[in-house]
């Protein structure tokens, strides 16, 4: 039993127990003494062979003692549930604090490190615990700062020297060997690139991205993203398969999904290989699109994927908005992703 | 034409996105001001929609930080406030067109291709090169007479290689202007989508227009380069 509240429900429910039967035990040796020895007992001096208990028989006496405990103990098991509840509720009311700790723990996210864990009525006990995990706190926030402050600046100050070089690669463009100056160009654009990932993922942990959730159409977004892919697929001489239930009305910020969409499909085809499906559909109170990557090349080509920095990207995304779930599974042959977002069964005032 | 919408309302900011994606714009949205203005950083937009009222830093701000740093693409505010003043102090930062809430989305996009034509040189609905002919409002192209099937993306990196022409124009450049922020430009798209147009532009029979300069890009021009 793992649980301090069920151990403490249950030590007191069966101390509570073992006292009532003991005094349940005393009671009935008192009043078996009482009615044969003491109170009742009436002796006659003539005939000192003779005792007399009140008007019973001694059979009688154990008779009423035993009806007694008997009584006794059914009355028993109502206190016993008694006990257990009284129990539960003491455990409850005594761990309260740890509940509440425990809750404004969860809650914790990279936004809010520096927010005080703090408890109404702090027990003595408690006191000592609390400030040692605020001032834990504390120092985690300051060392996520520094480091997202560090990457932060790292990025921005790699913005203009890499501005810098693009315009010379492009004003050197005719002078310089041609594959050469595609290649830089190219390389260039690829770094570009990793700088505004790496600036949003900074900006996302530091709490900077905002959610701007709101009702849209998953399958209409979808099919948006994916007309691009689709020639890319064909390119790639790989079939691509949009199978979509027309309308799938979710909650959440658009932005972000057609961004976890635009990172899903391109990880499938720069790292997948065989044909490709997405598919949106709903499935309870979520709605799904799912990535999926058949491969059927060489083992060397069905290779973990990594998405690398845009699976941090991802994240950052989805540790801002905790209603969607991204769910990943690599087996022999396929890759699978899943991305759930909570499904809107009234349907917004206007169409998108 | 890439353009960047920085609406804290996210109905709004959907519905306008949607508007726009239909025209076949690319379309980064920014739900405040910080993030407006991070975009605007990072980012080549062609036009910059603003919402006066954000969170962080209102739009009025933005754009005078923009101006300050020499980002000179063209604002039009959108905003619920319709007095005077506001208007003033809106253009007076560097805006240049302001439309009141609430409005119409066929308004907004009338008014957003009247802020882009001005960008050009010849303030002009409908541009050309050689027998080419794209016109801007009902999103239609023609080669010799001859009209042509374009999809949104391929109408957008024609508008492009035609505002650019007879100069060539960069791969990074073209993606930065035809796609949005979410787009993983480390794939060949802007090759797929090339290799799309000549087979529709460039039909047999027809001297070429795409060319690919070696080592710079494409450019869309008459004859050989």
């Amino acid at each position: 039993m793992n649980s301090l509240r069920s151990r403490l429900t249950l030590w007191y429910g069966l101390g509570f127990v073992v006292v009532v039967v003991v005094f349940i035990y005393l009671l009935h040796l008192t009043l078996e003494s009482q009615l044969l020895e003491k109170a009742c007992n009436k002796t006659y001096p003539d005939l000192p062979d003779w005792k007399l208990h009140d008007s019973m028989t001694e059979a009688e006496v154990e008779q009423i003692a035993d009806n007694m405990l008997k009584s006794a103990f059914l009355l028993l098991i109502p206190v016993l549930v008694v006990a257990v509840a009284g129990g539960y509720w003491l455990a409850r009311q005594s761990l309260r604090p740890i509940a509440n700790v425990n809750r404004q723990l969860q809650a914790k996210n990279p936004g809010n490190l520096a927010e005080p864990i703090s408890l109404p009525e702090m027990d003595y006990e408690f006191r000592d615990l609390v400030r040692q995990l605020n001032d834990l706190l504390m120092r985690l926030d300051d060392s996520f700062a520094e480091m997202n402050s560090y990457a932060a600046k790292v990025a921005h100050e790699l913005r203009t020297p890499l501005a810098i070089l693009r315009l010379k690669v492009e004003q050197a463009g005719v002078r310089i060997v041609p594959e050469l100056a595609d290649e830089l160009e190219s390389e260039l654009h690829r770094l570009t690139h990793v700088v505004e990932q790496s600036l949003l993922i900074a900006r996302a942990e530091q709490g900077r991205v905002m959610a701007m959730r709101s009702v849209f159409n998953l399958s209409t977004t979808v099919a948006e993203v994916v007309e691009d892919f689709q020639l890319l697929a064909a390119e790639q001489n790989r079939k691509f398969t949009l199978k979509s239930v027309p309308d799938c009305w979710v909650s959440a910020d658009p932005r972000h999904v057609r961004q976890v969409a635009h990172a899903l499909l391109t990880n499938a085809l720069k790292h997948g290989s065989g044909d490709l499906t997405v598919r949106v559909k709903r499935s309870g109170k979520f709605a799904a699109l799912v990535v999926g990557n058949r491969a059927n090349g060489s083992p060397a080509s069905t290779t973990e994927p990594t998405l690398g920095l845009g699976l941090r990207v991802v994240a950052a995304l989805l540790k801002l908005e905790p209603e969607l779930r991204l769910h990943r599974r690599h087996g022999a042959g396929y890759h699978v992703a899943c991305l759930l977002v909570p499904v809107v069964e009234q349907l917004p005032m206007f169409n998108t | 034409m890439r353009i960047l919408l920085a609406e804290d309302e996210p109905k709004v900011a959907e519905h306008v996105r949607a508007g726009l994606v239909a025209e076949g714009y690319a379309v980064d949205v920014a739900g405040d001001g910080d993030e407006a203005l991070w975009l605007a950083e990072s980012n080549t937009y062609d036009a910059l929609l603003l919402d006066i009222n954000m969170p962080h830093k209102d739009g009025i701000t933005v754009v005078r930080l923009l101006r300050r740093k020499g980002i000179a693409a063209p604002v039009m505010f959108l905003t619920a406030r319709d007095d005077i003043e506001d208007k003033v102090r809106g253009l007076d930062a560097g805006g240049d067109d302001y439309l009141t809430k609430p409005f119409s989305i066929v308004e907004l996009l009338a008014r957003l291709r009247a802020l882009l034509r001005r960008q050009r040189p010849q303030a002009v609905n409908t541009v050309r090169v050689a027998d080419l002919e794209l016109d801007l409002l009902s999103h239609e192209a023609r080669r010799a007479g001859e009209q042509i099937e374009l999809t949104r993306r391929e109408f957008a990196l024609l508008e492009f290689l035609i505002n650019a022409s007879p100069k060539p124009v960069s791969k990074t450049a073209i993606v930065e202007h035809v796609w949005d922020q979410h787009f993983d430009s480390e794939t060949n798209v802007v090759n797929v989508y090339i290799k799309m147009l000549r087979r529709k532009i460039d039909k047999e029979g027809l001297p070429p227009l795409i060319h690919t300069v070696r080592g710079v890009g494409f450019a869309l021009r008459e004859g050989e380069l």
